[in-house]
């Protein structure tokens, strides 16, 4: 069977498309998180607490760099 | 037998003692509030937008945490619903054999990241909801799940009736209820909702105005 044919058969397969629908939905969570970040920043200039304003900020920037591992581990692994 | 005279001298030791050890102790010198704090008196380490140079702030509240208990427990279950599928996978076959071990075992990350993600935000929902109290105005925060937030002040001079409520069982038994201030400003009324202790904020705002009263 030729290779085009071959490729063509393997986007139709149902492994390819769940692979695509995790993309969509890590793509959709590294937006979400990012959303976060900005949303405790804010907070955190319309009221700042000496201790726990930073460790939060700390929080959602490791959340990001989790949603950006995660979308390039499915775009390798799966 | 009690000491019926004391000399001035040891009186005066002991009292810079006591100082001494307010200096040194920090349950004396520092009232941070922390990450679980529903209710802090004169408050360190906190500032807010638009704060004046003199300004102090004098109450620090949030909701009480027992108003957290519903997320909580949601979250528990959402944590071991995997375990459950695990247990249950054996008798009955919920996840399609065609399915690889990799996209099982990334697909439980993920879920477990989206549950992290729930609690967090409806941690920083309770955490960014707060009252504060000041010698000259009245504060209140409002943030709701990332889509709105919203910070309303009034001047303390303004403020004409403070009263509370406290409804239920749960209300009741970990003492906490909504305050509601009545100004005669652009907002007419401010709500504290779930705060700890509502007869003592109430309490402490009324002392407030008082003096504010005073002052005029």
């Amino acid at each position: 069977m030729p290779d085009n044919i071959l490729s063509l058969l393997q986007l139709t397969s149902p492994l390819f498309l769940i692979k695509i629908v995790f993309l969509i939905f890590l793509s959709a969570y590294i937006i979400f998180s990012l959303i976060v970040f900005n949303q405790v920043r804010t907070m955190n200039n319309v009221i700042s607490e000496i201790h726990t304003s930073t460790t939060l900020t700390i929080i959602t920037v490791i959340n990001i760099v989790i949603a950006i591992s995660l979308f390039l581990a499915a775009l390798v692994i799966l | 037998m009690p000491d019926i005279f004391t000399p001035k001298n040891q009186t005066t030791t002991t009292n810079s003692n006591t100082e001494e050890h307010k200096s040194v102790n920090p349950r004396f010198k520092h009232h941070h509030p922390g990450f679980f704090t529903s209710f802090q008196r004169e408050p360190d380490g906190v500032n807010f937008r638009d704060q004046d140079e003199n300004e102090k702030i004098l109450l620090f509240l949030r909701a009480h945490f027992a108003k957290n208990l519903s997320w909580i427990l949601i979250t528990l279950v959402l944590l071991a619903v995997p375990v459950l599928i695990l247990f249950l996978s054996p008798v009955v076959r919920i996840i399609p054999a065609f399915i690889p071990e990799n996209f099982i075992i990334f697909f439980v990350v993920f879920y477990y990241v989206l549950v992290f993600n729930y609690t967090f935000v409806k941690f920083i929902t309770w955490h960014y909801n707060i009252s504060l109290v000041t010698n000259e105005r009245i504060v209140d925060i409002d943030f709701y799940e990332l889509v709105y937030h919203n910070v309303a002040m009034t001047k303390l001079e303004l403020v004409e009736d403070v009263s509370y409520t406290q409804v239920g069982f749960f209300a009741t038994l970990f003492n906490y209820g909504d305050v509601i201030v009545q100004t005669a400003g652009e907002i007419v009324h401010f709500d504290f909702l779930a705060v700890i202790n509502p007869s003592r904020v109430v309490g402490i705002i009324n002392e407030l105005i008082g003096k504010k009263g005073h002052a005029r």
